[in-house]
């Protein structure tokens, strides 16, 4: 099986309610020419890639543009759709009043598998106490895996002064036993995702990441020369997940890409499988 | 490899033109229109072709973010293979039915998929 844990479904026709909706999206997203697809034509792009399962990822925005890219309730409809393929997580606004509120309610309303977090877009550190300390509590006690967007995001408003991975080493080591993925690989602080993954057991990277070159050229050379194929291999295989950050790139190019990037098969069949598991929870399924 | 002589066939027919011509061209940039015989092998040897002219793997300028897009373009494969095949054909018409050689069948060829695509199909003439 190969499950995908970072994917967006902003542009889903079924999911586009009106032409405002989707200006917003593209604007807040940052993705400008992607034409509309169906939930059938993108359920057989997954298949050609032969991926099993895929994570669709929301994104709260209430305080820095006005509005959420999809709403979680809209993400429960949208598993309803097709649960056997899509795992969606929720999301929340830290800085909003009813920030906790909207926590219990995307976990015991909606069901939603975790919950994904972009700090340089929504403009907070994840190592604030104050406002963030509450809610991982929550997600703790319910055992709801987060997902950060760390290192460099696409978004029009993102930055980077949030992003950096190692604002997250506090939140490991205060909730250690809270999963968390640090999206990106924490691209350009590749090292540093490495670090945190290593030192701490609730650690997690995915290899959503590719900024320059195609996915083949980028690949190989952050694992050939940022960090090692070996680092990888020999210490991490187990904390590494397959993201593929669709739709910035096809699913394909990206599962190709890890594949050609040196790592062991055992490796490979860890970062397909067996991590994404353990991750979501999803043993006995 | 998709054939759709049959699809341009049922459009001729319906369109009640006796005497004319049919355009088929894809709106697309990784996609081929191509005409070739209907089989099997010759379908693999084809896409055979297209990957030793034009390899997975090479440095292709084309792999790189593109702003306007907000995503990254890596399908500089797709665009030079479609641009090998071609983008159109053209067939005859007479008696309400396309000139078909006899080994003849029209392929989209899709290059970049799956997405969804549109071909267009006029026909004209009396």
């Amino acid at each position: 099986m190969i499950i995908d844990v970072h994917a967006h479904p902003y542009f889903l026709k079924e999911m586009c309610g009106s032409e405002e909706q989707v200006k917003f999206r593209r604007d807040n997203f940052g993705l400008y020419k992607i034409a509309l697809q169906d939930i059938d034509l993108f359920k057989r792009q997954i298949a050609a890639a032969g991926i099993d399962k895929v994570v669709l990822l929301p994104l709260d925005l209430s305080s820095t543009a006005g509005g959420t890219l999809m709403s979680n309730h809209d993400m429960k409809y949208l598993e309803d759709l097709a649960p056997d393929t899509f795992i969606c997580f929720g999301s929340i606004d830290p800085n909003s009043k009813t920030a906790l509120s909207d926590l219990r309610t995307l976990i015991k309303d909606f069901g939603l598998k975790g919950i994904n977090f972009n700090p340089s877009s929504q403009h907070f550190f994840p190592n604030d106490k104050a406002i963030l300390y509450p809610v991982y509590e929550i997600a703790q006690k319910y055992n709801v895996p987060i997902c950060f967007h760390m290192g460099m995001s696409w978004e029009p408003n993102s930055l980077l002064q949030y992003a950096n991975p190692l604002l997250l080493e506090n939140v490991a080591k205060d909730f250690p036993d809270l999963k968390f993925s640090i999206s990106h690989f924490g691209w350009p602080w590749v090292v540093e995702s490495c670090i945190l993954a290593m030192k701490y057991t609730n650690v997690y990277i995915d290899t959503s990441m590719l900024y320059f070159d195609s996915p083949r050229e980028f690949f190989k050379y952050v694992f050939s020369s940022q960090i090692q194929a070996s680092w990888i291999d020999r210490s991490l295989s187990n904390k590494v997940l397959f993201g593929s950050n669709y739709p910035r790139i096809e699913q394909l190019r990206m599962r190709e890409a890890l594949e050609y990037a040196g790592f062991r098969e055992e490796t490979l069949h860890k970062i397909f499988e067996l991590n994404p598991i353990r991750f979501l929870n999803l043993q006995g399924e | 490899m998709i054939r759709m002589g049959s699809i341009v066939s049922d459009i001729v027919q319906e369109s009640s033109i006796q005497t004319g011509v049919v355009n088929i061209i894809t709106l697309h940039t990784t996609t081929g229109i191509t005409v070739n015989e209907g089989l099997d092998c010759l379908e693999l040897d084809i896409v055979d072709l297209l990957k030793k002219l034009v390899p997975d793997e090479s440095p292709y300028v084309h792999a790189h973010f593109l702003p306007s897009y907000g995503r990254t373009s890596a399908n500089a494969t797709s665009h030079l293979r479609g641009l090998l095949l071609g983008n159109n054909a053209i067939f005859p018409i007479q008696n309400g039915k396309v000139l078909f050689g006899g080994a003849q069948e029209i392929y989209l060829v899709e290059l970049d998929g799956p997405q969804e695509r549109k071909i267009s199909i006029v026909v004209s003439g009396d």
